[in-house]
């Protein structure tokens, strides 16, 4: 499969190049440009007062250089904010991506992980799993935990909406089982103390504050393997886009697709809920914004989706912990009031075209 | 001013219903020895240990007020900072007697402990008790007023990391021990913060409280810190929550075991200060400006 979509891939985007040459060039030198500039100066936000020379001399250092930085700065740097910030990046590029699939799979811009039920299936597996294992409970067992929560509300989505071409059935499915779960979260909470449910709100409010080198194997080994699977299916997966008889009539075998789809969505939402809690509409708004730019360029909008999708999260994060002093921000109440606003914005440029 | 004393009431209607909707309620009556007198408490109350036999009516998510009617008190001693307000108004507008207890400084369990013994009529224990936790205090007060001020941070919840900040109440306990808190925070009392923040702020001395009777944080992570001077030096105290999260004559006994880790902070100074891996004016340096 790989090996028949990639020179395709290739092969697509030199012709497209040679039509509108300086604007993709533009897309793609931006894209790269944020992408090194963000996290270099995103590590100067933080409750320390660190400058940009003070970070130009730590990764000068690192890469075998004589320079002149105080050894508290860099263990700062190297040992909380790296870590936080490519969590960040992890957590926004995986949403991001599992939010673009969902919308390709069911054909609707307003779909996402959250929205879904996925993230709220996830949270009540993480949050079981804390509050009935409490302190000994590990990652692995979090993220298993949030990872049957995500899979029950992909199947209960499937056999509530049933397999077939309803995708508003699909949608509204979603949001009755993301609402049951809520629900169960909200018990949970409910009959733990408060200082228990103060730790189980993390959770549910998203924060990169855990970050460490050492959990960050997990969720970019997943992300990975995601990222290729779905480029994989890119070309099946756009086919959907112009719907499924004519998918179908392309040899598209639409609903093993779809579960398939929908399945390692849940996973890789799954593993980011176990790191960072449930943090909603990033899945939403960013592939959105990636279509819109990459208007033609319709095989790059999951690859795009996961590069500006990071990007979007390592600036939020920023916010998070800048907003406060001597405090944090949850990440998830930042990215849910940015998605709201977001989300009426798009209903509000539907009906006015409408 | 109101028509009577509470003593003139009480000699007028005996109380001897007593439900107390909080775990430091039940500790003052037994002090009082007004223990037996209590008909129904919260799910907490765990002192003395005769309290775990009282039959309960809630907890922090509220209390069942039916329940409570139909026990048919003499007295319910609300909690202004731990029941809803919402439920303390529906049982007085219920028509029962109920006395709104508020947690907010030390100086006011003496009060509390005097005004509970006029309403039910053991003034002379209500006086004593109040005496005696008044006098203990100021000793304790008196004995930490003129020691060398020590930085410490609370660690009151480790995952998310959550500190106790110098609004709250528990802040009095340590300001009477000589503690000034790393976190001073105006907007919240309990401010969720990063290791990041704790490393700044570079307090001497982690106090670490169990609620429940469990710790939930672990000192493992911060054992990679050792530019924190409380890590280089290993002054990291662990006291029981109940004492001092308790708005009860018992966080006398909190407060001293503060008081005593505090000096061994002071007395660890002068032996270890030149381990510390971060110099002053490092720590100055990580200061925004």
């Amino acid at each position: 499969m790989l090996t028949r979509v990639l020179p395709m891939l290739i092969m697509n985007s030199s012709t497209l190049m040679l039509k509108r040459p300086i604007q993709d060039f533009l897309i793609f030198f931006i894209a790269i440009l944020l992408l090194i500039i963000s996290p270099l100066l995103s590590v100067c936000f933080g409750a320390a007062d660190i400058s940009f020379n003070d970070v130009f001399a730590i990764i000068y250092r690192l890469l075998g250089g004589e320079a002149e930085v105080s050894a508290i700065k860099e263990r700062i740097v190297l040992e909380l904010r790296f870590p936080r910030i490519i969590l960040a990046f992890l957590a926004g590029a995986g949403l991001s991506l599992s939010g673009a699939v969902l919308q390709t799979v069911t054909r609707n811009p307003l779909a996402d992980p959250y929205l879904f039920g996925i993230s709220s299936g996830a949270s009540f597996g993480a949050v079981l799993v804390i509050a009935s294992v409490g302190t000994a409970s590990t990652m692995v067992s979090i993220t298993g935990g949030a990872f049957l929560g995500g899979a029950l509300s992909v199947l209960l989505v499937v056999s509530l909406a049933g397999m077939g071409v309803q995708i508003e059935r699909m949608l509204l499915a979603g949001v009755a089982v993301q609402f049951m779960f809520s629900s169960a979260t909200s018990l949970v909470l409910y009959l733990s103390d408060p200082q228990a449910a103060a730790s189980l709100l993390f959770w549910i409010l998203g924060s990169f504050t855990r970050a460490s080198w050492d959990n960050l194997l997990l969720p970019t080994v997943i992300i990975a393997v995601c990222l290729v699977v779905f480029l994989a299916f890119s070309r099946p997966l756009r086919a959907i886009l112009s719907g499924d008889e004519s998918a179908k009539a392309l040899g598209v075998e639409v609903y093993r697709l779809r579960i398939g789809m929908l399945l390692l969505s849940s996973l890789l939402t799954a593993t980011l809920v176990a790191s960072c809690g449930g943090i909603g509409f990033v899945g939403l708004m960013v592939p959105h914004i990636v279509r819109r730019i990459l208007i033609n360029h319709n095989q790059y909008v999951l690859i795009g989706s996961a590069i500006f999708g990071g990007i979007f999260m390592i600036w939020v994060d920023v916010l998070a912990r800048m907003l406060m002093e001597n405090s944090e921000l949850p990440v998830g109440v930042i990215t849910a009031a940015m998605g709201s606003l977001f989300f009426l914005l798009v209903l509000k440029r539907r009906t006015a075209s409408a | 001013m109101p028509a009577f004393t509470y003593a003139e009431l009480a000699q007028a209607k005996p109380i001897n219903r007593i439900i107390a909707l909080s775990p430091h309620a039940v500790e003052m009556l037994f002090v009082l020895g007004a223990g037996d007198r209590i008909i129904a408490t919260t799910k907490f109350s765990n002192y003395p240990p005769q309290a775990e036999a009282i039959p309960r009516v809630g907890g922090y998510n509220g209390i069942q007020i039916e329940k409570i009617l139909a026990l048919k008190p003499d007295l319910v001693i609300a909690w202004m900072d731990g029941n809803k307000i919402e439920d303390i108004e529906k049982i007085e507008k219920l028509g029962l007697n109920v006395y709104r207890s508020k947690t907010r400084s030390l100086d006011n369990i003496a009060n509390e402990l005097m005004i509970l013994g006029e309403m039910i009529g053991l003034e002379d224990s209500g006086l004593n008790a109040a005496n005696a936790f008044s006098a203990r205090l100021k000793k304790i007060r008196s004995k930490n007023e003129n020691k060398q001020p020590v930085k410490y941070f609370y660690q009151l919840w480790d995952e998310p990391l959550r500190a106790m900040a110098a609004g709250s109440w528990i802040n009095a306990v340590m300001s009477a021990c000589g503690g000034t808190n790393v976190f001073n925070n105006p907007a919240l009392d309990y401010p969720e913060v990063s290791i990041e923040n704790v490393l700044i702020a570079a307090p001497e001395v982690f106090v670490i409280p169990s609620h429940h009777g469990t710790y939930t944080a672990g000192v493992d992570k911060w054992k990679k810190w050792p530019e924190i001077p409380a890590i280089a030096n290993e002054q990291i105290y662990f006291i029981d929550g109940d004492l001092l999260h308790r708005f009860s004559t018992r966080i006398l006994d909190g407060m001293e075991q503060v008081c005593i880790a505090f000096d061994k902070v002071r007395a660890s100074r002068s032996t270890t200060v030149t381990n510390l891996n971060m110099t002053l004016n490092e720590q100055q340096g990580l200061k925004h400006e």
